[in-house]
């Protein structure tokens, strides 16, 4: 390879790795500005709870993540406490639902219709992997 | 060759790690237990700034604006008052729960013992249909101060100018005005929305003007029937579920017992029952219709399908925030073509209004406090959307919220939203827009009116069991509409329902001859 092909690769190559920077700032960078998350750990392994809101909807979620498939000796467990407001009344609606399951568990609280907004989502989660627990309270507003 | 897959390998190589290096600061945080929420009253922000020279004015509000904001957001809130030649600082109070009937027994509370209370939040209502307004009872337990005085006066102008007329009208009882109504969407009109994309694929040609939905019937049929073989997620809905709009459309308002009202030919109220109304059952026979022949779909999941665009014509009442220039803002952005059904209505203000404490003691400077945060825009724009560069940026003079641990108040703060930052698909000239959409709203029928229920109350009781029982006809849950109709007015006939409207439409008149 010739010096000046070499020269011309680095060049490239500085180019991208700018070019990926920059871009690593801009997309990967701007987060939703409405998800709240919290990590944790039962025994060794991972935990992730998780609310977020739009106008329409709020989601919560509760996983435990041992690397492995299939079933597993723990349990996840989340409770949504959705409010939307009718923007026109200003009326709430409200929904308060409790799921469990075994290492994934996720629960969405809708908008009963478009005249209402979305305001506030909380979720209580808990994690149970042989005698240990994790708790938290994840919430998150529009 | 080789220049050119090296590139690509590091492209992306470099994207991915770059991503994940990201995301890998991101999501190793200490693990942590959020605290349980307080459910006792608390205040925000902690005093600490050098505000002793300041009067501290109190208000309280059920949350929905403070819950979770920056408390900076407040701290600079104050700085900006006294900046701006207020000689008071303000500390919000809020109480935080998820039973809103709490909040109100704790405001009047507040009054019982005497506690500082200079502006005071109503608070939001109950839940539909439980039938508590938080506003008027307010007033009849004698929460509130009225604002008349305050209001005729010269500096009291300057606040009434920041509204519509109509404004004033909604937060009027018994002749007296007690709270500021700055709501936005002081009426929201009726479009029917033809979305572009579909109109164009099947090339759809479209009146110039839209006196009956039958119009479009041969396009709904074009529609429905090519996506017959569609999967239900992705196939194009010919139209979506406009019954439960059909009174608003119409241009109807109900009472609390279904019992209906509208202007007649002379512009006065005249209460009716709906089930009997021409106009009503032919758009219901048509809505049925449409539901037998696969034009419109009733299902829940219609709902989603709608929000990704997937639809050709819908009713819905838009804002200048979601609906300008032929954009309507759904998960994305989609091009229609709008026809406008109905202007919609002032209402009357049940819920959620701000006003003066009646046993404050610093009313002047209350009434003074709702005067800059309504006319001023730095103010209003500090309530809403929070700190510039902190909760918020500004792209092309929009609003782009930012990600923040604690948030702005947004949408339901205290703010007069005409007057701060566009967001969404508001234009810079956004105060004029929608001073232009107040000004064609018409007062609703019964902003205003108070019907004394004591000679009709049990009849009206038995009325409003009957249009209750009848709600699912909004669902499209009936058999035979026309038939079912017909039954529940023979129910309404049993529960005198003609005593009862001509009881109505009295008051109705010596009500709105006064």
């Amino acid at each position: 390879m010739s010096n000046k092909k070499t020269l011309k690769l680095k060049s490239i190559a500085i180019l991208i790795i700018a070019a990926s920077v920059i871009f690593t700032f801009t997309v990967c960078a701007s987060p939703s500005p409405y998800l709240s998350r919290e990590y944790g750990k039962v025994s060794i392994y991972d935990t992730v709870a998780t609310s977020s809101i739009d106008i329409r909807k709020g989601t919560v979620t509760t996983s435990f993540n041992d690397g492995k498939a299939g079933y597993r000796p723990s349990s996840v467990e989340v409770t949504v406490d959705y409010v939307a407001i009718n923007t026109v009344t200003l009326v709430p609606y409200t929904i308060r639902q409790t799921r469990g399951s075994n290492y994934f568990i996720g629960l969405n609280g809708t908008r009963p219709n478009s005249n209402y907004r979305s305001w506030r989502v909380r979720g209580t989660h808990k994690v149970t992997y042989g005698q240990q627990s994790w708790t938290a309270i994840t919430e998150k507003y529009y | 060759m080789k220049v050119k897959s090296l590139v690509i390998i590091i492209l992306c190589v470099l994207s991915l790690s770059s991503c994940s290096i990201f995301t890998g600061v991101e999501q190793t945080p200490p693990p942590s237990i959020s605290p349980s929420p307080e459910s006792n009253p608390t205040a925000t922000p902690d005093y600490t700034e050098d505000w002793t020279n300041a009067k501290k004015l109190v208000w309280v509000t059920d949350g929905v604006d403070t819950l979770g904001v920056d408390p900076q957001i407040f701290i600079d809130f104050n700085n900006m008052l006294l900046e701006k030649g207020a000689d008071f600082i303000v500390e919000f109070v809020d109480i935080d729960s998820f039973d809103y009937m709490e909040y109100q027994t704790y405001i009047r509370g507040l009054k019982a013992e005497g506690r500082q209370v200079d502006i005071l939040n109503t608070g939001i209502g109950a839940e539909q249909g439980e039938g508590f307004a938080t506003f008027p009872e307010a007033v009849k337990d004698g929460l509130l101060e009225p604002l008349d005085e305050y209001l005729s006066t010269v500096d009291g102008q300057e606040l009434y100018k920041a509204f519509d007329p109509k404004a004033w009208e909604s937060v009027k009882i018994q002749s007296k005005t007690y709270g500021v109504n700055n709501k936005i969407n002081l009426v929201t009109p009726y479009y029917l929305h033809i979305n572009k994309d579909v109109r164009d694929k099947y090339g759809i040609l479209l009146p110039e003007e839209i006196d009956s939905l039958v119009q479009l019937e041969d396009a709904l049929k074009l529609i429905a029937e090519d996506q017959k073989s569609v999967d239900k997620d992705k196939s194009i809905i010919p139209i979506d579920n406009f019954m439960p709009k059909l009174c608003g459309i119409l241009g109807y308002v109900c009472l609390d017992s279904g019992v209906a009202v509208r202007y007649d030919d002379k512009g006065n109220p005249q209460a009716f029952n709906l089930f009997e109304d021409a106009e009503f059952i032919s758009y219901m026979e048509i809505a049925y219709d449409y539901i037998d022949k696969g034009l419109m779909r009733i299902d829940e999941s219609a709902f989603n399908t709608l929000s990704k665009g997937l639809f050709f014509a819908t009713i819905a009442q838009s804002s200048p925030e979601e609906f300008f220039d032929g954009v309507l803002a759904l998960d994305d952005q989609i091009e229609v073509v709008s026809y406008i059904l109905s202007d919609g209505y002032v209402i009357n203000e049940l819920n959620r209004k701000i006003g003066i404490a009646s046993w404050s003691e610093n009313k002047e400077e209350a009434f003074k406090l709702l005067t800059m945060i309504n006319t001023d825009s730095d103010l209003s724009n500090l309530l809403q959307y929070g700190i510039f560069g902190k909760h918020y940026e500004l792209i092309d003079g929009k609003v782009r919220m930012l990600d923040t641990d604690k948030r702005a108040p947004g949408y339901f703060s205290p703010a007069n939203q005409m007057i701060t930052y566009p967001s969404g698909l508001e234009t810079e000239n956004k105060e004029q827009i929608y001073r232009d959409i107040h000004s064609l709203g018409k007062m609703s029928p019964i902003a205003g009116f108070t019907l004394d229920e004591s000679s009709i109350s049990e009849k009206l009781e038995n009325i409003k069991e009957v249009y209750k029982k009848y709600e699912p006809i909004y669902t499209g849950e009936m058999d035979n509409i026309r038939e079912t109709l017909n039954q529940a007015n023979r129910e309404l006939i049993e529960a005198d329902v003609e005593l009862v409207l001509r009881e109505i439409n009295q008051q109705l008149t010596c009500w709105w001859q006064d």
